[in-house]
């Protein structure tokens, strides 16, 4: 097991390289960032674009790719990073502020989705066809079918707008990390604006997952090994926990594992209505300057995020799944 | 690369780009605006080499002067931190201006060819290479020269917060999640009624509606769209809808150089009189505005002074057009469409994807066009392909956007005379989006540049466009509303009273914090990533309303009925001489 | 613990994998697929509703009373028709330049169940190759198509999406494949590209756990080729899974189509098009000012669609399961 983990580790180096490399490659060839430094300004003079070329290794040609990346990544790593195009600006503590907004909320969106997800499916599962299957199967639907910004202006609207109407305060605010004129740290006031973006994300991870959850313990249940597990005389009970919970676990733990990833990612649509400053809104602005200095950091960012989810869906694949060959 | 000195000629023609940058905007919704000439100007480029042909070196001759404004800066006017504003202040501003690289504009500045202390360092002399009549669009947002390192570069200061200030207010902190503002300590004319003042971006139109209904907020400046006001309906919201300097309007390009089917005066021409704009006007913009407002009819300004009435107005004539076009040799071919020698032109329609509004005009007016025999096809792109590649590019047949004028008419020479047209000549740096080029038009327009007196240079702007008018180069549509809303239960004062000022609530600081809450929160649709008032960060209305119109000083400010006067920065109106 | 039973009497009728080819039956299988369907009333509901919807969208110029963006009639100062509420002229209501939303809703549906259905299918079936191939070759092939996906999935959809429209805008020969950037073909094209890993993940996660079994192995046994593994045990015994992501993807295509309209990437209603995704976007402006209608029947639309696809996959897992058998019914 250990050897598996050590082995994947350090497969995932060269992972990393590879795929912020091919993403280096899509951003210079889609993006153009000296074209795009051009158009954020317009009167820079020669010397300040060769700066600019030379800061962010943007050399042409094969070979210059390959320097420009080693560059960009040797400078990534000793932390000289380049300075963005729009206004010259340190990237690192806009960048850093922004993902600590976005992490938060995206895995304790995810956590929570997660659980609950799972949970409903395995209650579901329990007796396919009755009701709660019905209302849950549907209600999952209706959940998945509603794009976030109408969930979440359908939450604003009723947490906040009408609750202020009835009972003179919202509940929840319906925007940013905290209130306008806020200075400082303050977990219950940060939680409370978390609310309505945590539970868009949530209502759409629930139902994802209640269904996933379902559709494998069924699947499970009606597998033959368990019914030689219940032939043998194995209680309920047992035959639920140790064995079909398990193995129903085992695609849903990949799946949730890459899921995470993604949902940080989602994030994009939730942080633009609720006006929280994450990453997303940072990629967006990032994005329409083509700004290079502050996308590469960016990419290296969900680069990794995915890579190690993604180990740690391999892994607990393995730990799950005695099964599975670990060479 | 494209930008090294330019001639003095190409920098007086070259008209704020932030208008259209602005106008054309960064944002889908184009509230980006002319951040008043001062804070922006193209530069000269000290770094390039010595371009032989720039005459508009800021070290030539004091005699060749052709007009001199003599400004007197208050006795008491001083910089937050308690030191007086002197002319160290308004050489910094110009020499930002001119010379930091990725300035956004030197128009105007680059006309001054010296700034001197007159009987003291109170009194600042001017002197322009030209008769400038724009010249009350200079000096709008002073730079502090002790602020900063190097005046001649200040593309690294005021990355994080600029702290300098010479109004009521001084910038206490500023984040990508608000910025606030507290009472400058120094500013030597009324204190700000409120002791604080937030302002939050929310970038989505529902959320911030829903913010206001909710109280979190207490004033919204929001883009005009069919449904706000029903949006906003509530007890304890109020609203004040304004038609000021914003307009749309629809552009043909017609650049002989780009080869477009618009090139052809007599196709652009059929086209135009084939386009109902009553109807349109109807369709698209009377829900829009509940009825109010009417069909624009000025060209690209507002009713005014500069208006030439009647000029623009209903062009609609299909069958003129049909008799234009047989006369001409076109003839309609088997799809239907016009056609000259066996071709029938297709004309692509450019607008920013994700805009309702025009998108609605587009499935509105296509089918029609067709009908008349005109291929049109839409070929839209996002907001930062539109705004800055397509339409500075001239990548277009027809095109569709609002513009942010501000109350001087000196915008239009950057815009529609022939100079201005992106070429090889000047770097393809060009702001004349139009391609449209009459050299009379163009001969008046800059005239108009150099004439100070008010009624000759308005005769001079009118009988420019309607030249204009008479090429079919753009189809005005609509001044498009500007509207505040506000929560009478949280503020008061005098809220209405600059909503339609080029500068909006620049007023803040007389309003009246109602619900005890000890501060004044204004949500802010677009959030500025930077904040230099001098680079490319300026670019955008909302990033000049809320970081630099606040805290910095200016000589003239704009009023809210569309013209300039003093600020109390000077003891009175400076003195111009046309020497 | 009487929650089981049901599953449990369900599995005692089941015929196993193993036996099932060598059961000898007089009923065809199609047909025995076809009289398990029918068993399932949900997915019949579900098929006669969508495939009335799919008539009348593709009658939509009979069924639609009026052009896609054509008014109601026609609006002036003095008659506004913006935003009527549902009346005789305009049943469901008009929309904020007094278009019927009726008409919208039938030719938005339109190029919906052709982005859902024909970007889901060919996303699924790209997916399964490929999980298929990584589970059963296992070792340098499974880590390379593994890591090939986790490449696909390592940028959020919507990043990976504005970097590929960039890139392709700018590699003119994918025009021909991809059409325009603003067409139904190009946002087809990306939903397949970028939307097949989920799937392949489940399918090789499907082909880890159930190639060793004993059904795959005696397959195995009797010569039969990784091929006919996959297409004859594997993929009928992963069906369930599958087929809940694939009814996810029909609704997740339409779905995620009306979130690049929310950022203005969507098929381009200037053109004459509009979809239903581009219908829910205009809801959320309709929320504040209370045009219910323009809220309710597009999204009762949106899932509606998602509802029948879905139980249609239910039907279809019932049709294809060779472990449920008809007799005990």
């Amino acid at each position: 097991m250990l050897r598996f983990v050590l082995r994947r580790l350090f497969w995932s180096v060269p992972m990393i390289i590879l795929v912020t490399f091919l993403v280096y490659v899509a951003l210079r060839l889609g993006t153009d960032p000296v074209k795009s430094y051009l158009r954020v300004n317009q009167r820079a003079s020669d010397k300040k674009i060769q700066q600019y070329i030379e800061a962010n290794g943007l050399y042409t040609g094969v070979g210059g790719y390959l320097r420009g990346y080693f560059q960009w990544l040797t400078g990534f790593l000793t932390g000289d990073w380049p300075r963005s195009i729009k206004g010259s600006r340190e990237v690192w503590p806009e960048f850093k502020a922004a993902m600590f907004n976005t992490l938060r909320l995206g895995l304790v969106a995810s956590f929570i989705g997660i659980t609950i997800g799972l949970c409903l499916g395995i209650f579901v599962a329990l007796k396919p066809g009755s009701l709660r299957d019905t209302t849950v199967n549907t209600g999952a639907f209706i959940a998945v079918s509603t794009p976030p910004y109408v969930s979440a202006l359908l939450l604003q609207l009723v947490f906040a707008v009408y609750w202020s109407r009835w009972f003179g305060e919202p509940l929840f605010p319906t925007s940013g990390v905290y209130p306008p004129g806020h200075q400082g740290f303050d977990p219950f006031l940060m939680l409370k604006h978390m609310a309505l973006p945590v539970l868009v994300v949530v209502i759409q991870v629930v139902a994802v997952y209640a269904r996933y959850m379902r559709a494998s313990l069924l699947e499970t249940l009606n597998s033959e090994y368990m019914r030689t597990a219940r032939a043998k005389g194995i209680s309920e009970r047992r035959v639920l926990v140790r064995h079909a919970l398990r193995n129903a676990l085992i695609p849903i733990v990949t799946v949730a594992a890459i899921d995470i990833g993604a949902i940080l990612g989602g994030l994009i649509i939730t942080e633009r209505i609720f006006s929280y400053p994450g990453l997303g809104d940072f990629f967006l602005g990032a994005y329409e300057n083509g700004d290079f200095p502050q996308l590469m950091p960016w990419m290296f960012f969900f680069t990794l995020v995915v890579i190690v989810f993604n180990l740690l869906a391999d892994v607990s694949y393995a730990w799950l799944d005695p099964r599975i060959r670990l060479d | 690369m494209s930008t090294t000195k330019r001639s003095a000629k190409f920098a007086a023609l070259a008209v704020t780009l932030s208008l259209f940058a602005a106008a054309c905007g960064s944002d889908d919704e184009s509230t980006t605006a002319d951040t008043t000439a001062a804070t922006e100007a193209p530069t000269v480029d000290t770094e390039a080499p010595t371009d032989t042909e720039a005459p508009t070196d800021t070290e030539a001759p004091a005699a060749a002067a052709a007009m001199r404004v003599t400004i007197d800066i208050a006795d008491e006017a001083v910089w937050e931190d308690g030191t007086p504003i002197t002319v160290a202040d308004f050489q910094c501003t110009i020499d930002a201006a001119l010379n930091t690289p990725g300035s956004i504009s030197t128009v105007g500045y680059d006309q001054i060819i010296s700034v001197e202390a007159g009987a003291s360092d109170k009194q600042v002399v001017v002197d322009y290479a030209t008769v400038y009549a724009p010249y009350k669009t200079l000096f709008g947002s002073l730079i502090k020269a002790a602020a900063v390192e190097d005046c001649n570069d200040v593309s690294t200061d005021f990355a994080d917060i600029n702290t300098t200030s010479a109004r009521p207010y001084v910038m206490d902190s500023w984040s990508p999640s608000q910025v606030v503002f507290v009472p400058n300590e120094n500013y030597w004319g009324d204190a700000p009624v409120t002791d604080r003042v937030v302002m939050v971006p929310l970038a989505d139109a529902d959320t911030q509606n829903a913010a206001l209904l909710a109280g979190e907020v207490d004033f919204i400046y929001p883009q005009f769209y069919a449904g706000i006001t029903e949006a906003l309906a509530d007890a304890n919201v109020t609203n004040q809808v304004e038609f000021g300097g914003d307009y749309e309007g629809l552009y043909m390009q017609s650049d002989p150089a780009r080869e477009g089917p618009f090139a052809d005066p007599v196709f652009r021409q059929a086209f135009a009189q084939s386009v109902d704009r009553t109807a349109l006007f109807e369709q698209i913009y009377v829900p829009l505005a509940d009825g109010k407002g009417s069909l624009l009819e000025c060209g690209p300004i507002v009713p005014g002074p500069y208006c030439p009435e009647g000029a623009f107005a209903d062009q609609y004539d299909p069958e003129a057009a049909v008799a234009l076009l047989e006369g001409a040799g076109w003839a309609k071919d088997g799809s239907g469409f016009w056609a000259k020698d066996g071709v029938a032109p297709e004309i692509r329609w450019v607008i920013n994807t994700g805009n309702t509004r025009r998108e609605n005009t587009q499935a509105y007016l296509i089918p029609l066009l067709q009908a008349a025999g005109f291929n049109v096809v839409p070929d839209n792109c996002d907001a930062a392909c539109y705004f800055q590649q397509k339409l500075p590019a001239l990548d277009y047949d027809l095109a569709m956007y609002i513009s942010t004028a501000p109350p001087d008419p000196g915008y239009l020479t950057a815009s529609f005379t022939c100079g201005q047209i992106p070429s090889d000549e000047n770097q393809q740096q060009g702001q004349n989006s139009t391609g449209w080029c009459n050299e009379e038009a163009s001969a008046m327009i800059e005239e108009a540049d150099v004439t100070v007196d008010g009624d000759a240079r308005a005769t001079l702007i009118k009988d420019a466009l309607t030249l204009m008018a008479g090429d079919y180069v753009m189809l005005p549509l609509f001044q498009f509303p500007k509207a505040g809303f506000w929560r009478t239960d949280k503020v008061a004062g005098p809220v209405a009273d600059e909503l339609n000022n080029y500068t909006a609530f620049i007023n803040f600081d007389q309003w009246e914090d109602v619900d005890g809450d000890g501060q004044i929160v204004i949500g802010a649709e677009q959030w500025p990533e930077c904040l230099n008032p001098v680079t490319e960060c300026a670019n955008s209305s909302w990033m000049v309303w809320t970081t630099v119109f606040p805290i910095l000083p200016g000589v003239w400010a704009t009023t809210n009925d569309g013209t300039y006067e003093t600020t109390n920065l000077v003891t009175g109106e400076p003195v111009v001489e046309v020497l | 613990m009487t929650d089981l039973q049901q599953p449990l009497s369900d599995d005692l009728l089941v015929v196993t994998d193993a036996t099932q080819g060598l059961t000898s039956e007089s009923v065809s299988p199609a047909r025995l697929a076809i009289r398990r369907y029918l068993h399932h009333k949900g997915a019949v509901v579900a098929l006669v509703v969508l495939s009335t919807m799919a008539l009348f969208v593709i009658l939509a110029p009979l069924t639609a009373r009026y052009g896609v963006n054509e008014a109601v009639f026609k609006t002036s100062a003095a008659r506004p028709n913006q935003f009527l509420p549902p009346q005789s002229v305009a049943w469901f209501g008009t929309d904020d330049i007094g278009r019927d939303l009726y008409s919208r809703l039938i030719y938005g549906l339109r190029v919906s169940l052709l982005i859902g259905l024909v970007s889901a299918l060919m996303g699924t079936i790209v997916g399964v190759s490929i999980g298929a191939a990584a589970g059963m070759r296992g070792g340098r092939i499974d880590d390379v198509l593994m890591r090939v996906t986790d490449i696909f999935l390592a940028f959020p959809f919507l990043v990976t999406l504005l970097i590929a429209r960039s890139f392709l805008s700018s590699v003119s020969w994918l025009e021909p494949i991809t059409g325009p950037v603003t067409s139904v073909r190009f946002v087809i094209v990306l939903f397949v590209v970028f939307g097949w890993m989920v799937v392949a993940r489940i399918m090789r996660g499907q082909v880890l756990s159930l190639k060793e079994r004993e059904f795959v192995e005696a397959s195995r046994a009797l010569g039969a080729s990784n091929t006919r593994i996959v297409v004859k045990h594997l993929v009928p015994n992963s069906i369930g899974p599958i087929l809940v992501a694939l009814t996810f993807s029909v609704s997740g295509a339409i779905v995620a189509e009306s979130t690049l309209g929310f950022f203005g990437y969507g098929p381009q209603p200037g053109a004459g098009q509009t979809s239903l995704g581009n219908l829910v976007g205009g809801a959320k402006g309709a929320l504040l000012p209370g045009y219910w209608w323009l809220v309710v029947f597009p999204c009762v639309t949106l899932v509606l669609v998602a509802l029948c696809v879905n139980f249609i996959g239910d039907g279809l897992r019932d049709a294809t399961d060779p472990k449920l058998d008809m007799g005990g019914h």
